[in-house]
């Protein structure tokens, strides 16, 4: 039976995880904001208000981050799935989602995937909530010597695969030579540019001190969320109608076969950038001021995330249904990108001031690249890629020492 | 014609093309494309430039120096710099008879800071004139990690980072 404080623990944990799944759920309203930018603002909050006080970083915010990671992965899939359009790369061969949300089975698509995400976080709670766990390890040991050259493998197949897309017959010579390394010459450009960044900004970076903890949160606004809303101000996008009720056609062979890929494709992060399962993703964030401390801290977040992904599901259903009325009343209207400039704009003066602003900067013009040329975003990932390649195979500091940045 | 609509058409031929970079008809490239390479050729120098820029900005500012007493976690992965003493002998761990780290305990009158060199980098270090031994007073710039244990390392990266400090008579 719990005593008395460890009741208070329990109540405390489960009402965190709820209210992070709430916050998630408002958050996925504010368009092309990501939660990472959210989580580095409340970081430091909890520094400036919580401090060294271990009991509440412990008991409240790890809870409360976890309800926001599951939250947002789950309520993400609601604008991802209903309110994108299929970027330049995808016009002529669209994702499963968008040929779903083409056909007006936008709906049917959010289900299925929340099930999914359901189903991934089971599995996940059986890997690590049991004694399969113990495999992790000694798998992360074996591999750990490996992690640098699939890294770059990784990066040749991503610059490789960008390839001639203008699709225009032209005669030989220059003109047929540019035309070929156009989209493998921008998006080379910008993955060197966007690593170029990223080496600023793991060596050298120019953010105050007391920013340094969130040293690339303007780097990724400006690579992705700026130009996103420039070009959706640019190109308004419409998508069809979306009956908001299930068909009756039997899914459970696409479900299985999502939650397999999924499955296989989470396991494989956990081990392939080597960053993923010691030091990546949100611990990145709160490694500052929160170290693991026991078994009760592991099995408090295991708590925490099964909460949310149950509350998360359940809300998944109604809260779908206030998007859909929300974005039908504030079709053509500011709304959304007024509220997104205020939160970006707050977010760089609050966090990382003038230099900040002056480093979006830079990244948008970047971010735009892609989107001008009509090429890949995923290059941008050269301002994490490109430095940790380099770091992973021991060069890292011997190229930033060349650049001048040491 | 309206201007708008005599740009949607094709200079050579002067078909209604649309907005398309090249005419089908007459295979010429169209107004649209010429506006949208020079909009894209200006836009890749202005971002090469911007970037340019942002890299001689950090170049040519020096590494903020700090008080080991106003370390905060908040400044986690910062670039910093710590003057101050070596307060006890350095330790140099050894793997299979290579240096795998160096380790030094740093005092500035306000806290103590540990020092960490890693690999080639220590190796350079001990192999140099720029070892520091117990009492001497070093310059060291680095990465700063502050984890929740409380305890703040600052990483050298590279050999040339630590120097010491010649005191002068009193």
């Amino acid at each position: 039976m719990l005593l008395g404080g460890e009741m208070l623990d329990v109540v405390v944990v489960i009402i965190f995880s709820v209210l992070g799944v709430l916050l998630a759920a408002l958050l996925v309203c504010v368009p092309r904001v990501h939660l990472y930018t959210l989580l580095g603002v409340l970081s430091l909050a909890t520094v400036s208000f919580a401090g060294d006080e271990r009991v509440v970083v412990q008991g409240v915010t790890l809870p409360l981050f976890a309800g926001l990671i599951v939250g947002y992965a789950v309520f993400n899939m609601i604008p991802s799935i209903l309110l994108s359009a299929a970027d330049e790369s995808a016009l002529l061969a669209p994702l499963p989602d968008e040929q779903s949300l083409i056909k007006g089975r936008g709906y049917k698509t959010l289900m299925l995937s929340a099930l999914g995400g359901l189903a991934g976080i089971l599995i996940l709670l059986i890997i690590f909530g049991f004694p399969l766990r113990y495999f992790l390890g000694f798998t992360l040991e074996v591999l750990s010597t490996h992690f640098h050259w699939i890294v770059w493998c990784m990066i040749c197949f991503m610059l490789m695969s960008e390839g001639a897309q203008s699709g225009i017959i032209v005669a030989g010579g220059w003109g047929k030579l540019f035309d070929a390394w156009q989209s493998t010459g921008v998006g080379l450009i910008t993955f060197l540019l966007s690593g170029f960044l990223g080496f600023i900004l793991f060596y050298a970076a120019p953010l105050p001190v007391v920013s340094s903890f969130q040293n690339f949160v303007p780097a990724l606004i400006g690579l992705f969320t700026v130009p996103s809303l420039i070009m959706s101000r640019i190109g308004r996008f419409e998508s069809s109608v979306q009956p908001y009720s299930l068909d009756s056609t039997d899914s459970s062979g696409v479900l299985l076969k999502g939650m397999v890929t999924g499955v296989v494709g989470g396991v494989m992060l956990l081990f392939l950038l080597g960053v993923a399962m010691i030091s990546g993703g949100a611990t990145t964030v709160i490694n500052g001021f929160y170290v693991p401390f026991a078994k009760h801290d592991y099995y408090m977040v295991l708590a925490a995330v099964s909460i949310a992904g149950a509350t998360a599901c359940l809300l998944l259903r109604p809260f779908t249904k206030v998007i859909f009325t929300f974005t039908d009343k504030s079709k053509g209207s500011g709304i959304p990108v007024a509220a997104c400039v205020v939160v970006l704009v707050v977010v760089i003066l609050v966090a990382t001031g003038g230099a900040g602003r002056l480093v979006v900067l830079a990244a948008t013009g970047i971010g735009l690249l892609p989107l001008l040329f009509g090429v890949r975003r995923v290059n941008c990932l050269g301002v994490i890629l490109l430095p940790s390649a380099c770091m992973m195979s021991g060069c890292g500091a011997t190229v930033a020492a060349w650049l001048g940045l040491l | 014609m309206n201007k708008e609509l005599a740009e949607l058409e094709c200079r050579s031929c002067g078909r209604y093309v649309g907005l398309v970079s090249r005419c089908p008809y007459c295979d010429a490239v169209t107004a649209v494309a010429v506006m949208q390479r020079r909009m894209k050729l200006l836009s890749l120098i202005l971002v090469v430039a911007g970037v340019g820029f942002l890299y001689l900005m950090t170049f040519s500012r020096d590494v903020q120096t700090l008080e080991i007493g106003d370390i905060r976690p908040v400044m986690n992965y910062a670039s910093a710099r710590v003057a101050g003493r070596v307060v006890r002998r350095p330790y140099i761990s050894r793997t299979d008879g290579n240096i795998s780290y160096l380790s030094l305990l740093v005092d500035d009158g306000t806290g103590l800071l540990r020092v960490l060199a890693r690999n080639d980098v220590a190796f350079e270090i001990v192999d140099g004139d720029n070892m520091p031994g117990k009492g001497d007073s070093i310059n060291v710039s680095g990465r700063l990690s502050v984890n929740g244990d409380g305890a703040p390392k600052l990483q050298v990266l590279v050999a040339g980072q630590i120097s010491k400090m010649v005191e002068e008579p009193k």
